[in-house]
Formats: structure tokens, C-alpha cells, sequence
């Protein structure tokens, strides 16, 4: 009894000081952007000035990271869809390549991804065209993934047979069925998608146009070349963005986790 | 119509060969059970006759329609699945007028007859539930009502009641039973449950190995098995060796455990043909041992509630099990045995 209490405690302080490490840069660069001073708290010198900077100078990056981070939903889930139900309901020469193939950009550092896209693709070179097949690119791999495990699951075969066995036919089963139970999980890999195109620097550094700077370059160079508080203010600002998206996403999760059983 | 399966054959792509030509008629009305153990090809056969997949041989006939290559979502066959399979996104008015809206039938009449089956079902204050928030029966309830909606020309059921506790599997029987009587749809149901089978199906058909084991009622199988398989499959039975008698009284034959009267005698054996005997236990009754032409002493008693299940070794070295009522008194560890009757079968070698 006595050597369990002593187990749990250990425990718990092992927890909590994990967290500690874990957060204390969180915790102190959210002090700083408020802050008048780095190395101040807040409460003895506030100040809204470091948000105002970055509003005025990287509003556009902010607005460029949100448009493209959109359109990446956007097309991602309109290719990620067909492929993932072609993947998972046909058999065809070439299905394991491809698949293989699709999978590939996950093994590629962004950095290397990046060097090769503006390379290949030189006509395009400082459009923003290139930022989204970029993003779109690096993170196809994580929609068609997710989509192809959960129509891959006996659950949605069982309702599609169900449904064609009512009379249903291919598009009826498709869009009455098919997308339906597997909904969640779009929205879900769409949320994931999102996460990753707000948030990927190495990519997005070759791709970028001067005229268009997405937001993860800005902080980059906030963070270079201007002073550490308005780095901070830009990187609260950008937590604040992307936890809603993580809340959402896990949320779903789960809601997936209890519904399939 | 009438449901004519015509030398059907599977043979998948790694070899297996699930089915090994299955030839049936069946009636309109009729309830037929497709029983035997798991990988016997009965869910296999099922699949064809739904089309959810192709033979690789042989031909499924609707009246006098082929229907082999049909798809199934143009077969017009309602299907209730292992788990129901119901549409978890749709309300239970939805699942059941789904059929109705894929073939385009307006609003107002679906409405109609949605609610017209849900009447008939009893489901009309779950209308508005979601499937998850239906109890296992109501989900069955629900299921057969969205395949009996579209007017099925066949009903298929794929071992609805297997993911059941059996408390709540006996229940749901009766009630199958009481819905497939009322709508009275020619219906195939599939099942490894000897039990489900016999009080379910009109005829039962027994598959083993991809073929055809035997045909016929409930009764027929259990009183007249056609192989030393289906007499185990369906009840249980002791087997001993014999040689068949053929007199004037009848069938009779000559076995370690003395001379058993014969329901039958099998078809074309001659007398003093050797047999395989088959003795269900409830057709073994405990007699005092005085007097009696076979002793036995007790090896083992179940008490099973209505029944008591023993295990008896006969004087001639062979062990029998017999199932006689609760109350019979066993009060000493020798007791004689009775044997009413026997099915013989000829030997196998099985």
C-alpha cells in the first residue's frame, strides 16, 4: 500500500515536471508578446504594440497562409477522395505502386520536396500557384491515407452491399452511403491537412514569392531580424490559430473511435 | 417465382474451392435454411444468389430469368446482414424507405408505405430514432423492414442472429419466425446453428465442404440423416457397428449392444449387409437392472434441468450417451439400457 502511494507520487512529479519543461517556452513566449519588455511579466508592463507590428506588416503573409492553407483543403479533398476510394475498391495494374507512389512525398523532407518542385516547375516559379501544389503535394499523402483505412473498413463494405442490395445503384451508393459514414474522417484529415499547410516552413521558404510571404517565412524572419517580442506576439497568434483546428480534429477522433465499434 | 440454383461453382483466386456444385429448386413461400459449419460455403452461396459476387461456373435462375451476372442492385433481393448493416447517419424511417427512394418512387407514396411497414413491424414510435440508439431486437426489426420494403422477390439473411448472447438469440428466434411467417417471402437464411435451423426452415439444406450434404424438412433430417455427418450435425448420436436383418416385422439389426429395431433400412443394403448404426440419445432409456438384456454401469451424469445427460459403459465395452428425463431415478450405479430405436446408415468409413 505504502510502496503503491510512493509509486503514484513519483509518478505524478515525473508528470508534472514533464509539462513544466514542456510549456515553459510556450508559457514565456506568450508573456513576451504581451510584455513591454522581454523579461518582463505582463502585468508589470503591458503593452498590445507587438500585435499591432504584426498585424501591419504580416496581415498579408497571414492572409496568404489562410488562402492557400483553403485551396489546399480544398483540392486535397477532391483529388485525396477518388483516389482513396479508387485505392481501397479496385483492383488494377499498378494499385500497390501507386499507392506507394502517393505515399512517397510523406519520406521527403519538406527542404528536398521543395528544391524539386521549384526546380521542375520554373515557369511558375514566385506564383502562388506553386505555394498551393506545393502544399497540396506534401500533404495529399495524409488525406488519401486516412480516407483509403476507412473505406477499407469491413463497417462501410458491410453498408455499401446493404445499399446495393436495396437497389442502389454505383452513384446513389456513393454519395447516399459512402460519403456519409465516412464524413468524420474527411473532415478530420481535412483539419490535419489544414495544420500542416499553416504550419510547414521548409517547403514553403523555396516556394514563396517575395510579393506573397506565407505565414510561417514571416515568423522566420520576425524572429531573424526583428525583436524577439514581436516574434512572440506572431507565434501566440499563430498557436491561437492552429488549437482550435487541433481541438476539432481530435474531438472527431473520437467521436470516429466510438462510432465504428 | 422460383429460385433455381444450377450447378454452381466457386473457386477463388487462391484456389479455395468454396463451392463444388450446388444444384436447389426453391418454392415461392418457401423459408430454406442454409446450415453447416463455418467454411462449409453456405455464406459463399448466399453472396451469389444476392449479387455480391460471381460463380465460377453454373447459373442462377429467377422464374425463368438468368440472373447469374445480375448485379445486385438489380436483383430486387432484400438482405439482412450479420450485423444489420443499418445506415447509422439515417433515421429508421430513412433505413427502411432507403429501397423506395434509390428507385425513385415520389415522397408521398414512400411516406405511405414506410409507415405501413413500420406499422406492421411495431416500430412507428422509433421512426425518428438512429439506428445506435435502437436495442439489438428493434435494430433486427429495423433491418427486415428495410429489405421487405422494396417487395423483395427473394429474402436473404446472413446468420442474423450469430452476434447475439443467447438469451436475447432464443427471443429474437421466435420473433424471426412470427415476421417471416407474416410476410410470407421466399427467404434464405443462413446459419452454423442447428437450433435456428430446424425451427426456422420449411426445408433445411445441409452444405459441408461446398457441396450439398442433404435436403429436406426440419423432422426428415433428424429422423432420416442421409450420412453419418448430417446424423451428428443435426441432434447428436452414438455410432456402432452392425449388420443389417431384414424380416418380416422389418428392419432390424444385429450390433454390439444387441438387437436394435430400425426406423429404415438404407436404401439397396441386403440383408446381412454391415450397417453404421446411429442411436440418438433420448432413444436410450434406463430400465432396472434385473432382467435386463444390456447392463451398463454409470460413468458420468449432467444434470441439464429438464434432462439428465449420462455416460453409460455397456458390459460389451462400449461407451453411450444418453439424455432421459430429469426425474428418472438413478439410485445404483448398474443399470440396465433400452434401446427403442435406431437409424442405419451404410458404412462409410467415415
Amino acid at each position: 500500500m505504502q510502496r503503491i502511494s510512493v509509486w503514484r507520487s513519483a509518478r505524478i512529479i515525473w508528470l508534472l515536471a514533464t509539462l513544466l519543461f514542456l510549456l515553459a517556452p510556450v508559457v514565456i513566449t506568450v508573456f513576451g508578446s504581451f510584455s513591454a519588455r522581454w523579461g518582463r511579466t505582463p502585468w508589470e508592463a503591458f503593452t498590445l504594440e507587438w500585435y499591432g507590428y504584426v498585424f501591419r506588416t504580416y496581415g498579408q503573409a497571414i492572409r496568404v497562409s489562410l488562402l492557400v492553407g483553403a485551396c489546399t483543403v480544398v483540392i486535397t479533398t477532391l483529388i485525396g477522395i477518388p483516389a482513396g476510394y479508387a485505392l481501397a475498391r479496385y483492383r488494377f495494374w499498378g494499385r500497390a505502386l501507386l499507392e506507394d507512389a502517393l505515399l512517397l512525398p510523406l519520406t521527403l523532407p519538406g527542404l528536398a520536396l521543395g528544391l524539386a518542385i521549384v526546380q521542375t516547375y520554373v515557369i511558375l516559379r514566385g506564383q502562388l500557384l506553386l505555394l498551393i501544389i506545393g502544399h497540396v503535394v506534401f500533404t495529399l499523402p495524409y488525406m488519401v491515407q486516412m480516407v483509403t483505412a476507412s473505406l477499407r473498413t469491413g463497417n462501410v463494405l458491410r453498408l455499401e452491399a446493404a445499399a446495393a442490395s436495396l437497389g442502389a445503384n454505383w452513384f446513389q451508393r456513393f454519395f447516399l452511403v459512402t460519403l456519409p459514414s465516412i464524413r468524420n474522417t474527411v473532415v478530420a484529415a481535412g483539419l490535419a491537412v489544414a495544420t500542416l499547410s499553416l504550419g510547414e516552413f521548409n517547403l514553403s521558404y523555396f516556394l514563396y514569392s517575395p510579393l506573397a510571404m506565407p505565414l510561417p517565412v514571416g515568423m522566420y524572419e520576425a524572429y531573424a531580424s526583428l525583436r524577439i517580442e514581436i516574434g512572440s506576439a506572431f507565434t501566440t497568434l499563430f498557436v491561437a490559430l492552429l488549437l482550435p483546428l487541433l481541438l476539432v480534429g481530435q474531438l472527431l477522433g473520437r467521436t470516429r473511435a466510438t462510432s465504428s465499434t | 417465382m422460383t429460385l433455381q440454383l444450377d450447378r454452381l461453382t466457386k473457386t477463388y483466386r487462391d484456389g479455395t474451392q468454396a463451392l463444388r456444385g450446388i444444384s436447389l429448386l426453391i418454392q415461392p413461400g418457401e423459408i430454406i435454411v442454409l446450415l453447416g459449419p463455418s467454411g462449409c460455403g453456405k455464406s459463399t452461396l448466399l453472396r451469389l444468389i444476392a449479387g455480391l459476387d460471381v460463380p465460377t461456373s453454373g447459373q442462377v435462375y429467377l422464374g425463368t430469368r438468368d440472373i447469374t451476372y445480375t448485379p445486385a442492385e438489380r436483383r430486387d433481393m432484400g438482405m439482412v446482414f450479420q450485423n444489420y448493416a443499418l445506415f447509422p447517419h439515417m433515421s429508421v424511417a430513412e433505413n427502411i424507405g432507403f429501397g423506395l427512394r434509390v428507385r425513385g418512387i415520389t415522397r408521398a407514396e414512400r411516406q405511405q408505405r414506410v409507415e405501413a411497414m413500420l406499422e406492421k413491424l411495431q416500430l412507428i414510435p422509433l421512426a425518428d430514432r438512429r439506428p445506435d440508439q435502437l436495442s439489438g431486437g428493434q435494430q433486427q426489426r429495423v433491418a427486415l423492414g428495410r429489405a421487405l420494403a422494396i417487395n423483395p422477390s427473394v429474402l436473404l439473411l446472413d446468420e442474423p442472429l450469430t452476434a447475439l448472447d443467447a438469451q436475447l438469440r432464443e427471443s429474437l428466434r421466435s420473433e424471426l419466425r412470427r415476421t417471416l411467417e407474416q410476410f410470407r417471402t421466399t427467404s434464405i437464411y443462413v446459419t452454423h446453428d442447428q437450433t435456428e435451423a430446424m425451427s426456422l426452415g420449411d426445408r433445411v439444406v445441409v452444405l459441408r465442404n461446398g457441396l450439398i450434404e442433404q435436403v429436406g424438412t426440419p423432422r426428415a433430417l433428424y429422423q432420416r440423416p442421409a450420412s453419418a455427418f448430417v446424423a451428428r450435425f443435426i441432434g447428436s448420436a452414438n455410432r456402432i457397428g452392425g449388420v443389417l436383418r431384414l424380416t418380416a416385422t422389418g428392419p432390424s439389426a444385429e450390433t454390439a449392444l444387441g438387437p436394435v429395431t430400425l426406423a429404415a433400412a438404407p436404401a439397396g443394403a441386403a440383408d446381412g449387409a454391415l450397417i453404421d448404426v446411429f442411436v440418438r440419445p433420448e432413444d436410450v432409456t434406463v430400465v432396472p437392472a434385473a432382467g435386463a438384456a444390456l447392463l451398463a454401469a454409470i460413468v458420468q451424469v449432467e444434470f441439464l434441468g429438464d434432462r439428465l445427460r449420462l455416460q453409460v459403459r455397456t458390459t460389451t465395452g462400449a461407451t453411450i450417451t444418453a439424455s432421459v428425463a430429469a426425474h428418472t431415478m438413478i439410485s445404483t450405479n448398474l443399470v440396465g439400457l433400452c434401446i427403442r430405436q435406431a437409424i442405419a446408415l451404410p458404412t462409410a468409413g467415415e
